[in-house]
């Protein structure tokens, strides 16, 4: 089976204050395939706890709130899991058509073959992930474990047998546009390296148009492709 | 989440458990002593996520005969709160982790006898080709009643050369900026030599605080005799067979070969000022 995993992580420490209903972007992108999952850095006080849970409820993710020294581990948890979900949903979709059975209808015994079997999807498949970066001023004392995270994650990746291809976005834009693409769909780690190293922070926090345009670069992709083919 | 007396009733099975009190949590899932109606007690891991617990259970029922892992009697599920959760049954050790044995302090020779178990551990799940990659103070337990080491937490095991799931940075190969985040050989050695590193030290060193330059150099009148091998375990491809050798003969094979490989030298070096004195 080829699946290919589709997927935003937005991280943030405050509230989005800028635009629309963040969970609604991510309702629609969901809709469209695409997983969407948050992390929220918690080290301030103003993150709005709420706002992380609903992103990943609306948009079929995870989330998780941390503190910023812990970002390493939760970026490659949430990335792990946001694609397990992926999995996991596709297969009890099949397993619904071939036999009329959810994977939770199995006797849980039974289950072992089918984790089995997502975890050896796990490494093959293509993940597609766009990491939506908060750049608000709020930021700027945590952009570096945020950089660094984000390398970390682009190392482990590459162990895994399967292609994957990352985008970075940071939001706000500093001249005003509310959402800037600061390396676009790329497999290679030294593409986003030079990307995120002069990242600035400051402004506002328009979490929702960041979740618009990720969304909206899957689509062109998916059409790309379909052109190729 | 489960309160003290709850009785928890297993949807396939129709076991029923009665809480005691809740003994744990982790990343993911919450542990609870629990006992049966006849009155057995049993550690129960219960989580909403099904693909982590089942893992688990898979991988716990492969090692029923090794008496390293907690045994496993059952898997299944249960409904609390309008919600699915699913959980594992298992033997519930008596004892206390590593935690407590760091906070309390243990000197070089008793750390050095049970990490000599614990590679032992790392080994042999290795040669069933499952790689412990989550190895730290919180997962290895003192069974005070069968006097033996356990390590617990299955669920993040990986296979040789796959991308390590779940890690905790403080001994993460990659974290450190040492090697990739992939099961291996040089993995192994370097988690296991950080927690020899902790054991000895009383206390858990930080990447992001720290440089394993630094790490060595505060840890290095402590470590003793086990100061090189610890910098070889430390460096992220060492094997870990030899990791276990140099410490199961307390570090005899490397002192020797540091000694053979000075003489080596200093021979070399009487040679080549002889070749010049004769030229
Ligand atoms: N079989 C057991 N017997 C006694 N205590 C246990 C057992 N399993 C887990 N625990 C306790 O629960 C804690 C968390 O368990 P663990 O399996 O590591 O969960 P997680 O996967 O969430 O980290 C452990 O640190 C330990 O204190
Ligand atoms: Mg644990």
């Amino acid at each position: 089976m080829e699946i290919l995993i589709k997927q935003i992580i937005v991280v943030t420490d405050g509230k989005s204050n800028v635009g629309g209903n963040p969970a609604d972007a991510a309702f629609l992108a969901f809709r469209k395939g695409i997983r969407v999952s948050s992390i929220g850095i918690v080290d301030d006080g103003n993150l709005s706890i709420k706002e992380i849970k609903d992103i990943a409820s609306s948009g079929g993710g995870v989330y998780d709130i941390i503190y910023s020294d812990d970002f390493i581990r939760s970026l490659s948890a949430v990335t792990q899991k946001s694609a397990e979900k992926t999995l996991y949903d596709t297969l009890d979709a099949e397993l619904m058509k071939l036999i009329g059975k959810s994977i939770e209808g199995l006797h849980p015994v039974l289950r072992s073959q089918i984790v089995e079997y997502i975890d050896r999807l796990l490494d093959i498949s293509d993940i597609r992930c766009a990491i939506l970066l908060d750049l608000s001023g709020s930021m700027a004392r945590k952009l570096k474990k945020a950089v660094n995270g984000i390398i970390d994650l682009l190392s482990t990746m590459k162990v895994r047998k399967g292609k994957s291809q990352f985008c970075l976005i940071g939001f706000p834009d500093g001249n005003d546009a509310y959402a800037k693409i600061i390396c676009p769909f790329t497999s290679k780690i030294n593409d986003i390296e030079i990307g995120i190293k002069n990242l600035k922070a400051g402004g506002n926090t328009p979490t929702y148009h960041a979740i618009k345009l990720a969304t909206s670069l899957f689509e062109t992709e998916a059409e790309s492709i379909r052109g190729i083919g | 989440m489960l309160e003290n007396g709850y009785v928890l009733t297993g949807i396939h099975n129709g076991r029923k458990y009665v809480v005691e009190k809740k003994i744990g949590n982790g990343g993911v899932a919450d542990v609870y002593l629990v006992h049966d109606d006849k009155n057995l007690k049993y550690a129960l891991k219960i989580s909403e996520d099904l693909i982590s617990i089942t893992r688990e259970y898979k991988m716990l029922t492969s090692l029923k005969n090794c008496d390293f892992a907690p045994r496993v009697f059952e898997l299944d599920d249960a409904l609390l709160y309008n919600k699915m959760y699913h959980y594992i049954v298992l033997e519930y050790i008596d004892g206390y982790s590593l935690d407590r044995l760091i906070k309390s302090g243990i000197d070089l020779e008793s750390a050095s006898y049970i990490f000599v178990e614990i590679l032992d551990i790392l080994l042999r799940l290795k040669r069933l080709g499952i790689f412990y990659t989550d190895l730290k103070p919180s997962n290895v337990m003192i069974d005070e009643v069968k006097k033996r080491i356990v390590l617990i937490d299955y669920g993040s095991t990986s296979a040789k050369d796959d991308t390590v799931k779940e890690f905790t940075p403080e001994f993460d190969r990659a974290s450190w900026k040492v090697g990739l985040r992939k099961a291996d050989s040089g993995y192994l050695s370097f988690e296991a030599g950080m927690l020899f590193v902790c054991l000895v030290m009383g206390k858990t060193f930080r990447h992001d605080y720290h440089t394993i330059g630094e790490v060595l150099k505060q840890s290095k009148s402590k470590l003793g005799k086990f100061y090189i091998v610890i910098i070889k375990a430390l460096n992220g491809t060492y094997d870990i067979n030899k990791l276990y050798v140099n410490f199961k003969n307390g570090c005899f094979s490397e002192k020797a070969s540091m000694y053979l490989n000075y003489m080596l030298f200093i021979v070399g070096m009487i040679f080549v000022i002889l070749m010049i004195l004769a030229v």
